[in-house]
Protein backbone atom coordinates (compact mmCIF):
# COMPACT_ATOMS: atom_id res chain seq x y z
CA UNK A 1 0.00 0.00 0.00
CA UNK A 2 0.95 4.05 0.01
CA UNK A 3 0.25 6.01 2.63
CA UNK A 4 0.84 9.58 2.50
CA UNK A 5 2.02 10.95 5.46
CA UNK A 6 1.34 14.83 5.25
CA UNK A 7 -2.24 13.63 5.97
CA UNK A 8 -1.30 11.37 9.22
CA UNK A 9 0.67 14.46 10.08
CA UNK A 10 -2.30 17.08 9.19
CA UNK A 11 -4.67 14.36 11.03
CA UNK A 12 -2.45 13.52 14.08
CA UNK A 13 -2.33 10.11 12.96
CA UNK A 14 0.84 7.87 13.74
CA UNK A 15 2.80 6.64 10.65
CA UNK A 16 3.10 2.64 11.19
CA UNK A 17 6.63 1.76 12.29
CA UNK A 18 9.66 1.19 10.37
CA UNK A 19 11.52 -1.01 9.72
CA UNK A 20 8.51 -3.12 8.32
CA UNK A 21 5.66 -0.59 8.92
CA UNK A 22 2.85 -3.54 9.32
CA UNK A 23 0.01 -2.83 11.66
CA UNK A 24 -2.86 -5.11 12.51
CA UNK A 25 -6.18 -5.13 10.94
CA UNK A 26 -7.38 -3.49 14.08
CA UNK A 27 -4.97 -0.90 13.99
CA UNK A 28 -5.22 -0.24 10.60
CA UNK A 29 -9.30 0.78 11.47
CA UNK A 30 -8.27 2.64 13.89
CA UNK A 31 -5.76 4.67 12.09
CA UNK A 32 -8.67 5.04 8.99
CA UNK A 33 -11.71 6.14 10.92
CA UNK A 34 -9.19 9.00 11.95
CA UNK A 35 -7.71 9.76 8.57
CA UNK A 36 -11.47 9.59 6.83
CA UNK A 37 -13.60 13.12 7.98
CA UNK A 38 -16.25 15.98 6.78
CA UNK A 39 -14.13 18.96 5.63
CA UNK A 40 -17.21 21.07 4.49
CA UNK A 41 -19.93 20.05 7.36
CA UNK A 42 -22.47 18.83 5.46
CA UNK A 43 -22.52 15.73 7.82
CA UNK A 44 -20.67 13.26 5.21
CA UNK A 45 -17.09 11.94 5.20
CA UNK A 46 -15.50 13.79 1.68
CA UNK A 47 -11.90 12.76 2.26
CA UNK A 48 -11.09 9.02 3.54
CA UNK A 49 -8.61 6.81 4.13
CA UNK A 50 -8.92 4.42 1.47
CA UNK A 51 -11.05 3.68 -1.68
CA UNK A 52 -11.98 0.37 -3.67
CA UNK A 53 -13.02 -0.48 -7.12
CA UNK A 54 -14.74 -2.91 -8.35
CA UNK A 55 -13.35 -3.23 -11.36
CA UNK A 56 -9.69 -2.36 -9.72
CA UNK A 57 -9.12 -6.80 -9.20
CA UNK A 58 -6.41 -7.27 -7.99
CA UNK A 59 -6.17 -4.54 -4.87
CA UNK A 60 -10.04 -5.69 -4.28
CA UNK A 61 -8.88 -9.40 -4.15
CA UNK A 62 -6.08 -7.98 -1.62
CA UNK A 63 -9.15 -7.70 1.32
CA UNK A 64 -10.52 -10.93 1.30
CA UNK A 65 -7.21 -12.74 1.29
CA UNK A 66 -6.16 -10.51 3.85
CA UNK A 67 -8.97 -11.69 5.69
CA UNK A 68 -7.81 -15.13 5.09
CA UNK A 69 -9.97 -15.83 1.94
CA UNK A 70 -8.24 -18.09 -0.71
CA UNK A 71 -8.94 -18.61 -4.24
CA UNK A 72 -8.80 -21.86 -4.98
CA UNK A 73 -8.39 -25.07 -2.92
CA UNK A 74 -4.61 -26.32 -2.29
CA UNK A 75 -5.07 -28.64 -5.67
CA UNK A 76 -6.63 -25.98 -7.62
CA UNK A 77 -9.53 -27.46 -9.02
CA UNK A 78 -12.03 -25.32 -7.39
CA UNK A 79 -12.91 -21.79 -6.56
CA UNK A 80 -13.86 -21.24 -2.98
CA UNK A 81 -13.32 -17.44 -2.16
CA UNK A 82 -16.99 -17.79 -1.04
CA UNK A 83 -15.79 -19.06 2.13
CA UNK A 84 -16.73 -17.20 5.29
CA UNK A 85 -12.90 -15.36 5.35
CA UNK A 86 -13.78 -14.60 1.84
CA UNK A 87 -16.72 -13.58 2.19
CA UNK A 88 -15.66 -12.16 5.85
CA UNK A 89 -13.45 -9.72 3.80
CA UNK A 90 -15.87 -8.15 1.24
CA UNK A 91 -18.42 -7.64 4.13
CA UNK A 92 -15.41 -5.48 5.73
CA UNK A 93 -15.00 -3.74 2.10
CA UNK A 94 -18.99 -2.72 2.21
CA UNK A 95 -18.76 -1.79 5.86
CA UNK A 96 -15.95 0.17 5.00
CA UNK A 97 -17.98 2.16 2.90
CA UNK A 98 -21.46 2.53 4.54
CA UNK A 99 -20.69 1.61 7.89
CA UNK A 100 -17.09 2.81 9.13
CA UNK A 101 -17.36 6.20 5.97
CA UNK A 102 -13.79 5.11 5.61
CA UNK A 103 -13.66 4.87 1.94
CA UNK A 104 -16.03 6.85 -0.75
CA UNK A 105 -19.69 5.40 -2.15
CA UNK A 106 -19.47 4.60 -5.49
CA UNK A 107 -16.78 1.80 -5.82
CA UNK A 108 -18.95 -0.41 -8.04
CA UNK A 109 -18.62 2.50 -10.80
CA UNK A 110 -14.74 3.17 -10.19
CA UNK A 111 -11.32 1.67 -11.72
CA UNK A 112 -7.82 1.61 -11.11
CA UNK A 113 -7.56 5.28 -12.24
CA UNK A 114 -10.24 6.84 -9.92
CA UNK A 115 -8.33 4.76 -6.90
CA UNK A 116 -5.21 6.60 -8.32
CA UNK A 117 -7.05 9.72 -8.80
CA UNK A 118 -8.38 10.10 -4.98
CA UNK A 119 -4.74 9.20 -3.61
CA UNK A 120 -3.37 11.69 -6.13
CA UNK A 121 -5.51 14.87 -5.09
CA UNK A 122 -5.07 14.22 -1.25
CA UNK A 123 -8.75 13.03 -1.20
CA UNK A 124 -7.51 9.21 0.17
CA UNK A 125 -4.55 9.38 2.54
CA UNK A 126 -3.85 5.72 1.31
CA UNK A 127 -3.19 4.01 -2.09
CA UNK A 128 -2.30 0.52 -3.24
CA UNK A 129 0.65 -0.10 -4.94
CA UNK A 130 4.36 -0.77 -4.64
CA UNK A 131 7.41 1.77 -4.96
CA UNK A 132 6.92 1.74 -8.55
CA UNK A 133 3.91 4.27 -7.67
CA UNK A 134 6.28 6.56 -6.31
CA UNK A 135 7.53 7.07 -10.06
CA UNK A 136 4.62 7.43 -11.37
CA UNK A 137 3.72 10.93 -9.43
CA UNK A 138 6.92 11.99 -10.53
CA UNK A 139 5.58 11.37 -13.96
CA UNK A 140 2.47 12.88 -13.79
CA UNK A 141 4.21 16.09 -12.41
CA UNK A 142 6.11 16.25 -15.40
CA UNK A 143 3.37 15.35 -17.44
CA UNK A 144 0.93 18.14 -16.41
CA UNK A 145 -1.17 15.90 -14.95
CA UNK A 146 -0.54 16.62 -11.09
CA UNK A 147 0.35 19.65 -9.79
CA UNK A 148 3.04 19.00 -7.53
CA UNK A 149 4.73 16.00 -5.81
CA UNK A 150 4.15 14.31 -2.71
CA UNK A 151 5.81 11.97 0.05
CA UNK A 152 4.94 8.30 -0.36
CA UNK A 153 5.49 6.07 1.86
CA UNK A 154 5.17 2.30 1.57
CA UNK A 155 3.15 0.10 4.04
CA UNK A 156 2.08 -3.83 3.73
CA UNK A 157 -1.70 -4.34 3.53
CA UNK A 158 -2.79 -4.46 7.54
CA UNK A 159 -3.09 -8.45 8.95
CA UNK A 160 -5.15 -10.18 11.28
CA UNK A 161 -2.83 -12.38 13.55
CA UNK A 162 -4.82 -15.77 12.48
CA UNK A 163 -4.09 -15.12 8.51
CA UNK A 164 -0.66 -13.50 8.72
CA UNK A 165 0.85 -10.95 6.46
CA UNK A 166 -0.13 -11.02 3.21
CA UNK A 167 0.94 -9.48 -0.45
CA UNK A 168 0.07 -10.20 -3.85
CA UNK A 169 2.43 -13.13 -5.31
CA UNK A 170 2.79 -12.85 -9.05
CA UNK A 171 5.49 -13.29 -12.27
CA UNK A 172 5.66 -12.37 -15.46
CA UNK A 173 9.26 -12.44 -17.97
CA UNK A 174 9.94 -13.34 -20.91
CA UNK A 175 9.17 -17.33 -23.05
CA UNK A 176 11.27 -18.44 -24.83
CA UNK A 177 10.29 -21.72 -26.66
CA UNK A 178 13.41 -24.34 -27.00
CA UNK A 179 15.76 -23.24 -29.63
CA UNK A 180 17.11 -25.47 -31.82
CA UNK A 181 18.82 -23.08 -33.91
CA UNK A 182 22.09 -22.25 -32.97
CA UNK A 183 21.48 -18.49 -34.52
CA UNK A 184 18.70 -18.06 -32.74
CA UNK A 185 19.39 -19.46 -29.59
CA UNK A 186 22.97 -16.72 -29.21
CA UNK A 187 20.56 -14.50 -29.93
CA UNK A 188 18.06 -15.24 -27.51
CA UNK A 189 21.10 -15.51 -24.69
CA UNK A 190 22.50 -11.95 -26.61
CA UNK A 191 19.08 -10.76 -25.49
CA UNK A 192 18.71 -11.89 -22.22
CA UNK A 193 22.76 -10.46 -21.57
CA UNK A 194 21.12 -7.52 -22.67
CA UNK A 195 18.06 -7.33 -20.04
CA UNK A 196 20.61 -7.81 -17.22
CA UNK A 197 23.43 -5.54 -17.65
CA UNK A 198 24.61 -2.66 -16.32
CA UNK A 199 22.75 -0.46 -17.72
CA UNK A 200 19.61 -2.03 -17.64
CA UNK A 201 19.69 -2.78 -13.86
CA UNK A 202 20.92 0.74 -13.13
CA UNK A 203 17.82 2.16 -14.92
CA UNK A 204 15.55 -0.05 -12.77
CA UNK A 205 16.50 2.27 -10.05
CA UNK A 206 15.34 5.45 -11.61
CA UNK A 207 11.83 3.29 -12.01
CA UNK A 208 11.72 2.76 -8.08
CA UNK A 209 11.33 -1.33 -9.42
CA UNK A 210 12.95 -4.04 -7.43
CA UNK A 211 14.54 -7.20 -9.26
CA UNK A 212 13.49 -10.80 -8.24
CA UNK A 213 17.26 -11.22 -7.03
CA UNK A 214 17.09 -9.61 -2.85
CA UNK A 215 20.81 -8.92 -3.56
CA UNK A 216 20.65 -6.96 -6.17
CA UNK A 217 17.89 -4.82 -4.48
CA UNK A 218 19.93 -4.58 -1.45
CA UNK A 219 23.40 -2.74 -3.91
CA UNK A 220 21.16 -0.86 -6.04
CA UNK A 221 19.48 1.20 -3.43
CA UNK A 222 22.05 1.36 -1.00
CA UNK A 223 21.91 4.91 0.57
CA UNK A 224 19.23 6.14 -1.35
CA UNK A 225 16.48 7.73 -0.04
CA UNK A 226 13.64 4.84 -1.03
CA UNK A 227 16.33 2.64 0.70
CA UNK A 228 13.19 2.24 3.54
CA UNK A 229 10.62 2.04 1.23
CA UNK A 230 11.89 -0.55 -1.04
CA UNK A 231 12.77 -2.40 2.28
CA UNK A 232 9.38 -1.92 3.75
CA UNK A 233 8.53 -3.11 0.32
CA UNK A 234 10.61 -6.39 -0.08
CA UNK A 235 9.55 -7.08 3.67
CA UNK A 236 5.85 -7.09 2.79
CA UNK A 237 6.35 -9.11 -0.22
CA UNK A 238 7.51 -11.43 1.99
CA UNK A 239 3.99 -13.00 2.79
CA UNK A 240 3.34 -13.50 -1.12
CA UNK A 241 0.03 -15.74 -2.16
CA UNK A 242 -0.89 -15.87 -6.01
CA UNK A 243 -4.34 -14.60 -5.60
CA UNK A 244 -5.47 -15.82 -8.74
CA UNK A 245 -3.59 -19.32 -8.77
CA UNK A 246 -0.54 -20.63 -10.17
CA UNK A 247 0.56 -19.37 -13.18
CA UNK A 248 -0.40 -22.34 -14.73
CA UNK A 249 -3.86 -21.32 -14.60
CA UNK A 250 -5.44 -19.00 -17.00
CA UNK A 251 -7.66 -17.10 -14.59
CA UNK A 252 -8.99 -14.88 -17.21
CA UNK A 253 -12.01 -16.06 -18.06
CA UNK A 254 -13.58 -15.98 -14.26
CA UNK A 255 -12.20 -12.01 -14.56
CA UNK A 256 -15.78 -10.32 -15.48
CA UNK A 257 -17.64 -12.80 -12.96
CA UNK A 258 -15.09 -11.51 -9.88
CA UNK A 259 -15.99 -7.62 -11.26
CA UNK A 260 -19.44 -8.58 -11.27
CA UNK A 261 -19.37 -9.59 -7.41
CA UNK A 262 -17.58 -6.94 -6.63
CA UNK A 263 -19.99 -4.91 -8.41
CA UNK A 264 -23.10 -6.41 -6.65
CA UNK A 265 -21.34 -6.14 -2.78
CA UNK A 266 -20.26 -2.06 -3.33
CA UNK A 267 -24.13 -1.48 -5.07
CA UNK A 268 -25.18 -3.55 -2.36
CA UNK A 269 -27.35 -5.55 -4.72
CA UNK A 270 -26.62 -8.30 -3.17
CA UNK A 271 -25.38 -9.68 0.66
CA UNK A 272 -21.28 -10.03 0.04
CA UNK A 273 -22.11 -13.84 0.68
CA UNK A 274 -24.19 -14.38 -2.61
CA UNK A 275 -22.48 -11.81 -4.60
CA UNK A 276 -19.16 -14.69 -3.24
CA UNK A 277 -21.66 -17.57 -4.03
CA UNK A 278 -22.48 -16.40 -7.45
CA UNK A 279 -19.19 -15.72 -8.44
CA UNK A 280 -17.96 -19.08 -7.27
CA UNK A 281 -20.38 -21.11 -9.31
CA UNK A 282 -19.45 -19.25 -12.33
CA UNK A 283 -16.33 -19.39 -11.92
CA UNK A 284 -16.40 -22.82 -11.57
CA UNK A 285 -18.37 -23.62 -14.58
CA UNK A 286 -15.55 -21.16 -16.99
CA UNK A 287 -12.43 -22.72 -15.32
CA UNK A 288 -13.35 -26.28 -14.02
CA UNK A 289 -16.53 -26.97 -16.22
CA UNK A 290 -18.07 -27.90 -13.01
CA UNK B 1 -24.35 -28.01 -72.15
CA UNK B 2 -23.54 -26.91 -69.05
CA UNK B 3 -19.63 -26.41 -70.13
CA UNK B 4 -21.02 -24.41 -73.10
CA UNK B 5 -23.53 -22.04 -70.74
CA UNK B 6 -20.56 -20.93 -68.72
CA UNK B 7 -18.18 -20.52 -71.36
CA UNK B 8 -20.80 -17.89 -72.46
CA UNK B 9 -21.01 -16.48 -69.36
CA UNK B 10 -17.48 -15.98 -69.11
CA UNK B 11 -16.92 -14.34 -72.20
CA UNK B 12 -19.79 -11.62 -72.02
CA UNK B 13 -18.03 -11.00 -68.15
CA UNK B 14 -14.80 -10.35 -70.35
CA UNK B 15 -16.21 -8.27 -72.36
CA UNK B 16 -18.35 -6.28 -70.17
CA UNK B 17 -14.83 -5.60 -67.79
CA UNK B 18 -13.00 -4.31 -71.24
CA UNK B 19 -15.90 -2.06 -72.21
CA UNK B 20 -15.83 -1.19 -68.18
CA UNK B 21 -12.65 -0.79 -68.09
CA UNK B 22 -12.20 2.46 -66.33
CA UNK B 23 -14.84 2.21 -64.06
CA UNK B 24 -13.44 -1.04 -62.73
CA UNK B 25 -9.87 0.60 -62.91
CA UNK B 26 -11.02 3.59 -60.42
CA UNK B 27 -13.69 1.04 -58.15
CA UNK B 28 -10.38 -1.11 -58.01
CA UNK B 29 -8.77 0.26 -54.90
CA UNK B 30 -11.35 0.80 -53.05
CA UNK B 31 -12.73 -2.73 -53.84
CA UNK B 32 -9.41 -3.98 -52.67
CA UNK B 33 -9.23 -2.52 -49.52
CA UNK B 34 -12.87 -3.55 -49.20
CA UNK B 35 -11.97 -7.13 -50.34
CA UNK B 36 -8.77 -7.05 -47.55
CA UNK B 37 -10.18 -5.70 -44.45
CA UNK B 38 -14.02 -6.57 -44.46
CA UNK B 39 -14.31 -9.37 -46.98
CA UNK B 40 -11.48 -11.58 -46.51
CA UNK B 41 -11.84 -11.27 -42.22
CA UNK B 42 -15.74 -12.29 -42.50
CA UNK B 43 -14.98 -15.78 -44.48
CA UNK B 44 -12.18 -16.13 -42.10
CA UNK B 45 -14.38 -15.38 -39.36
CA UNK B 46 -16.81 -17.78 -40.50
CA UNK B 47 -14.23 -20.38 -41.01
CA UNK B 48 -12.90 -19.70 -37.52
CA UNK B 49 -16.08 -20.06 -35.90
CA UNK B 50 -16.19 -23.96 -36.80
CA UNK B 51 -12.76 -24.51 -35.68
CA UNK B 52 -11.03 -24.65 -32.22
CA UNK B 53 -8.28 -22.43 -32.61
CA UNK B 54 -5.42 -22.76 -30.26
CA UNK B 55 -1.40 -21.19 -30.49
CA UNK B 56 -0.60 -24.61 -30.20
CA UNK B 57 -2.76 -26.30 -32.81
CA UNK B 58 -6.20 -26.00 -34.97
CA UNK B 59 -9.17 -28.70 -34.95
CA UNK B 60 -12.25 -28.51 -36.70
CA UNK B 61 -15.23 -29.05 -34.29
CA UNK B 62 -18.47 -28.02 -35.95
CA UNK B 63 -21.21 -26.30 -34.63
CA UNK B 64 -19.83 -27.19 -31.28
CA UNK B 65 -18.34 -22.84 -31.02
CA UNK B 66 -22.35 -22.02 -31.71
CA UNK B 67 -23.24 -24.55 -28.90
CA UNK B 68 -21.04 -23.02 -26.48
CA UNK B 69 -21.77 -19.99 -27.43
CA UNK B 70 -25.84 -20.67 -27.41
CA UNK B 71 -25.49 -22.13 -23.83
CA UNK B 72 -23.64 -19.10 -21.96
CA UNK B 73 -26.09 -17.13 -20.34
CA UNK B 74 -23.82 -13.95 -20.92
CA UNK B 75 -24.69 -14.80 -24.02
CA UNK B 76 -27.94 -14.15 -23.86
CA UNK B 77 -27.54 -11.32 -21.76
CA UNK B 78 -25.34 -9.97 -24.53
CA UNK B 79 -27.85 -9.97 -27.07
CA UNK B 80 -30.33 -8.57 -24.72
CA UNK B 81 -28.17 -5.64 -23.58
CA UNK B 82 -27.71 -4.69 -27.15
CA UNK B 83 -31.23 -4.43 -28.27
CA UNK B 84 -31.75 -2.58 -25.20
CA UNK B 85 -29.05 -0.29 -26.62
CA UNK B 86 -30.37 0.11 -29.65
CA UNK B 87 -34.00 0.25 -28.92
CA UNK B 88 -32.99 3.16 -26.32
CA UNK B 89 -30.28 4.70 -28.41
CA UNK B 90 -31.59 4.67 -32.28
CA UNK B 91 -35.38 6.67 -31.37
CA UNK B 92 -32.99 9.48 -29.48
CA UNK B 93 -30.58 9.96 -31.73
CA UNK B 94 -32.98 10.26 -34.53
CA UNK B 95 -35.41 12.21 -32.49
CA UNK B 96 -32.63 14.79 -31.62
CA UNK B 97 -31.28 14.89 -34.63
CA UNK B 98 -34.81 15.70 -36.09
CA UNK B 99 -35.69 18.24 -33.75
CA UNK B 100 -31.96 19.88 -34.25
CA UNK B 101 -32.79 19.98 -38.44
CA UNK B 102 -36.04 21.51 -37.58
CA UNK B 103 -34.94 24.30 -35.63
CA UNK B 104 -31.63 25.15 -37.20
CA UNK B 105 -33.85 25.03 -41.08
CA UNK B 106 -35.35 28.61 -40.41
CA UNK B 107 -32.09 30.38 -40.67
CA UNK B 108 -29.95 31.93 -43.21
CA UNK B 109 -27.43 29.18 -44.47
CA UNK B 110 -24.16 31.17 -42.88
CA UNK B 111 -25.97 30.04 -39.53
CA UNK B 112 -27.15 26.49 -40.81
CA UNK B 113 -23.70 25.75 -41.59
CA UNK B 114 -22.52 26.97 -37.90
CA UNK B 115 -24.59 24.81 -36.02
CA UNK B 116 -24.29 21.54 -38.28
CA UNK B 117 -20.45 22.19 -38.03
CA UNK B 118 -21.28 22.77 -34.33
CA UNK B 119 -23.14 19.57 -33.37
CA UNK B 120 -20.72 17.82 -36.36
CA UNK B 121 -17.51 18.42 -33.79
CA UNK B 122 -17.42 15.29 -31.37
CA UNK B 123 -17.71 13.10 -34.64
CA UNK B 124 -13.89 14.61 -35.24
CA UNK B 125 -13.45 14.19 -31.92
CA UNK B 126 -11.88 10.80 -30.61
CA UNK B 127 -13.65 8.26 -29.20
CA UNK B 128 -11.31 7.87 -26.07
CA UNK B 129 -11.28 11.63 -25.18
CA UNK B 130 -15.25 11.45 -25.32
CA UNK B 131 -15.76 8.78 -22.85
CA UNK B 132 -12.77 10.48 -20.61
CA UNK B 133 -14.80 13.21 -20.67
CA UNK B 134 -17.99 11.44 -19.69
CA UNK B 135 -16.04 9.26 -17.32
CA UNK B 136 -15.26 12.27 -15.26
CA UNK B 137 -18.87 14.04 -16.05
CA UNK B 138 -19.96 10.48 -14.22
CA UNK B 139 -17.38 9.67 -11.71
CA UNK B 140 -19.16 8.75 -8.09
CA UNK B 141 -16.76 10.82 -5.60
CA UNK B 142 -16.01 13.85 -7.98
CA UNK B 143 -17.96 13.81 -10.86
CA UNK B 144 -20.04 17.03 -12.23
CA UNK B 145 -22.94 15.33 -12.62
CA UNK B 146 -23.32 14.73 -8.82
CA UNK B 147 -21.65 17.80 -7.87
CA UNK B 148 -24.77 19.34 -9.82
CA UNK B 149 -26.69 16.80 -8.01
CA UNK B 150 -25.66 17.30 -4.37
CA UNK B 151 -26.39 21.24 -5.02
CA UNK B 152 -29.97 19.91 -4.87
CA UNK B 153 -29.57 17.77 -2.13
CA UNK B 154 -29.74 14.85 -4.61
CA UNK B 155 -27.51 11.78 -3.20
CA UNK B 156 -24.13 10.67 -5.17
CA UNK B 157 -25.30 8.23 -7.87
CA UNK B 158 -22.80 5.54 -9.57
CA UNK B 159 -24.15 6.04 -12.99
CA UNK B 160 -21.61 3.67 -14.47
CA UNK B 161 -21.71 1.53 -11.62
CA UNK B 162 -25.15 0.66 -10.76
CA UNK B 163 -27.43 -1.76 -12.86
CA UNK B 164 -30.17 0.22 -13.39
CA UNK B 165 -28.36 3.43 -14.67
CA UNK B 166 -25.33 2.09 -16.67
CA UNK B 167 -26.63 1.36 -19.84
CA UNK B 168 -28.94 4.25 -19.74
CA UNK B 169 -26.14 6.60 -18.87
CA UNK B 170 -24.10 5.68 -21.65
CA UNK B 171 -27.32 5.88 -24.38
CA UNK B 172 -27.19 9.39 -22.80
CA UNK B 173 -23.51 10.15 -23.71
CA UNK B 174 -24.03 8.95 -26.84
CA UNK B 175 -27.48 11.19 -27.59
CA UNK B 176 -25.95 13.68 -26.71
CA UNK B 177 -22.41 13.48 -28.11
CA UNK B 178 -23.78 11.84 -31.38
CA UNK B 179 -26.18 12.91 -34.07
CA UNK B 180 -24.08 14.98 -35.86
CA UNK B 181 -23.98 13.24 -39.02
CA UNK B 182 -27.84 13.08 -38.94
CA UNK B 183 -27.95 16.05 -38.50
CA UNK B 184 -26.10 17.16 -41.43
CA UNK B 185 -28.15 14.37 -43.75
CA UNK B 186 -31.69 15.83 -42.67
CA UNK B 187 -30.61 19.65 -43.14
CA UNK B 188 -29.80 18.85 -46.70
CA UNK B 189 -32.81 16.32 -47.39
CA UNK B 190 -34.80 19.21 -45.98
CA UNK B 191 -33.23 22.23 -47.77
CA UNK B 192 -34.10 20.04 -50.75
CA UNK B 193 -37.80 20.05 -50.18
CA UNK B 194 -39.40 22.39 -52.67
CA UNK B 195 -40.33 25.59 -51.52
CA UNK B 196 -43.85 25.54 -52.86
CA UNK B 197 -45.22 22.67 -51.09
CA UNK B 198 -44.50 25.35 -47.71
CA UNK B 199 -46.20 28.04 -49.64
CA UNK B 200 -49.83 25.76 -50.43
CA UNK B 201 -49.74 24.54 -46.98
CA UNK B 202 -49.77 27.73 -46.07
CA UNK B 203 -52.36 28.97 -48.57
CA UNK B 204 -54.50 26.15 -46.74
CA UNK B 205 -54.22 27.48 -43.43
CA UNK B 206 -51.44 25.08 -42.23
CA UNK B 207 -50.09 25.83 -39.13
CA UNK B 208 -46.03 24.75 -38.86
CA UNK B 209 -46.55 21.57 -36.56
CA UNK B 210 -49.25 20.28 -39.65
CA UNK B 211 -46.81 21.26 -42.32
CA UNK B 212 -43.72 19.34 -40.33
CA UNK B 213 -46.43 16.42 -39.86
CA UNK B 214 -47.55 16.04 -43.18
CA UNK B 215 -44.74 17.49 -45.63
CA UNK B 216 -41.57 17.95 -43.98
CA UNK B 217 -41.36 14.33 -42.15
CA UNK B 218 -43.14 12.27 -45.29
CA UNK B 219 -40.45 13.85 -47.54
CA UNK B 220 -37.63 12.87 -45.56
CA UNK B 221 -38.82 9.34 -45.40
CA UNK B 222 -36.07 7.97 -47.77
CA UNK B 223 -33.44 9.81 -45.68
CA UNK B 224 -34.95 8.49 -41.81
CA UNK B 225 -34.90 5.19 -43.42
CA UNK B 226 -31.28 5.26 -44.30
CA UNK B 227 -30.31 6.95 -40.94
CA UNK B 228 -32.82 4.28 -38.77
CA UNK B 229 -30.88 1.13 -40.97
CA UNK B 230 -27.33 2.46 -40.28
CA UNK B 231 -27.72 3.69 -37.14
CA UNK B 232 -29.32 0.08 -36.41
CA UNK B 233 -26.37 -1.78 -37.74
CA UNK B 234 -23.40 0.79 -35.60
CA UNK B 235 -26.05 0.25 -32.30
CA UNK B 236 -25.29 -3.22 -32.78
CA UNK B 237 -21.87 -2.96 -33.30
CA UNK B 238 -21.28 -0.18 -30.04
CA UNK B 239 -18.12 -1.28 -28.39
CA UNK B 240 -15.62 1.85 -27.65
CA UNK B 241 -18.07 3.32 -25.27
CA UNK B 242 -18.35 0.41 -23.34
CA UNK B 243 -14.83 -0.92 -23.44
CA UNK B 244 -13.65 2.52 -21.92
CA UNK B 245 -16.32 3.26 -19.57
CA UNK B 246 -17.79 -0.02 -18.22
CA UNK B 247 -15.26 -2.73 -19.36
CA UNK B 248 -19.36 -4.39 -19.25
CA UNK B 249 -19.74 -4.05 -16.53
CA UNK B 250 -21.75 -3.34 -13.87
CA UNK B 251 -23.18 -6.99 -13.45
CA UNK B 252 -22.80 -7.43 -16.83
CA UNK B 253 -25.35 -5.02 -17.70
CA UNK B 254 -23.40 -3.20 -20.63
CA UNK B 255 -22.18 -6.27 -22.01
CA UNK B 256 -23.30 -5.55 -25.63
CA UNK B 257 -22.82 -8.25 -28.42
CA UNK B 258 -19.45 -6.79 -29.79
CA UNK B 259 -17.71 -6.31 -26.32
CA UNK B 260 -18.52 -9.87 -25.52
CA UNK B 261 -16.97 -10.95 -28.84
CA UNK B 262 -13.57 -8.56 -27.92
CA UNK B 263 -13.31 -10.33 -24.43
CA UNK B 264 -13.48 -13.87 -25.79
CA UNK B 265 -11.64 -13.57 -28.61
CA UNK B 266 -8.82 -11.21 -26.85
CA UNK B 267 -8.93 -11.17 -23.17
CA UNK B 268 -9.74 -15.12 -23.38
CA UNK B 269 -7.92 -16.08 -26.42
CA UNK B 270 -11.12 -17.85 -27.42
CA UNK B 271 -10.86 -17.29 -31.10
CA UNK B 272 -13.59 -20.16 -31.94
CA UNK B 273 -16.68 -19.05 -29.88
CA UNK B 274 -15.76 -15.51 -30.43
CA UNK B 275 -15.56 -15.83 -34.27
CA UNK B 276 -19.28 -18.33 -33.65
CA UNK B 277 -20.66 -15.04 -31.91
CA UNK B 278 -19.71 -13.00 -34.57
CA UNK B 279 -21.72 -14.79 -37.16
CA UNK B 280 -24.93 -14.72 -35.07
CA UNK B 281 -24.13 -10.69 -34.58
CA UNK B 282 -23.91 -10.23 -38.71
CA UNK B 283 -27.10 -12.74 -38.88
CA UNK B 284 -28.91 -10.85 -36.56
CA UNK B 285 -27.85 -7.02 -38.24
CA UNK B 286 -28.59 -8.29 -41.61
CA UNK B 287 -32.00 -9.63 -40.49
CA UNK B 288 -32.95 -6.73 -38.91
CA UNK B 289 -31.70 -4.45 -41.77
CA UNK B 290 -33.91 -6.51 -44.41
CA UNK B 291 -36.59 -6.43 -41.59
CA UNK B 292 -36.69 -2.44 -41.70
CA UNK B 293 -36.04 -1.80 -45.34
CA UNK B 294 -38.84 -4.01 -46.06
CA UNK B 295 -41.32 -2.72 -43.60
CA UNK B 296 -40.32 1.26 -42.86
CA UNK B 297 -39.33 1.53 -47.05
CA UNK B 298 -42.89 -0.02 -47.86
CA UNK B 299 -44.40 3.31 -49.20
CA UNK B 300 -40.79 5.19 -49.38
CA UNK B 301 -40.32 7.23 -52.77
CA UNK B 302 -37.43 8.03 -54.06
Amino acid sequence: MLINPAIFAERGVDLPELPTRSWTFDEFLETAKKLSYDSDGDGTNDNFAVSFAASDLLNSTAWLHVFGGRMFNDDETEVIINSPEGVAGLQFMVDAIYEYEIAPRGAEGMGIYDVIGLFHQGRTAIGYGGPYEIGRIDRYVNEGQLQDAFDVHIAPYPYLPEVGQIAHHTSGGFIVFRQTNDEKRDKVMEFANFLVNAENTASLKTLLYVTARKSVNDVIYEGSKFEDEISVYMNAIEGGVPYFGSTNLNFSPADPFLQAAFEAAFSRTKTPQEALDDFAREANRVLFGS
Amino acid sequence: MKGVFWLVALRQFGKNVVKERWAYFFIFPHFALYALFFLVPVIVSMVLSLLDYQWWGVEFVGLANYTKAFADPIFWKSVVNTAYYTLGFVPLWLGKALVISALISPFRKQIQTFFKAAFYLPHVTSAVILSMIWLWIYNPPFGLLNYILAIFGVDAVAWLGNTATAMPAIILMQVVMGGGSSIVLLSAAMNGIPAHLYEAAELDGAGPMQTYLRITLPLLKPTLLYLVITGTINSFQVFTNIYLMTQGGPQFSTTTMVYMIYDSAFKQFQFGPASAMAMVLFVITAAFAIVQFRWLGEDVEY
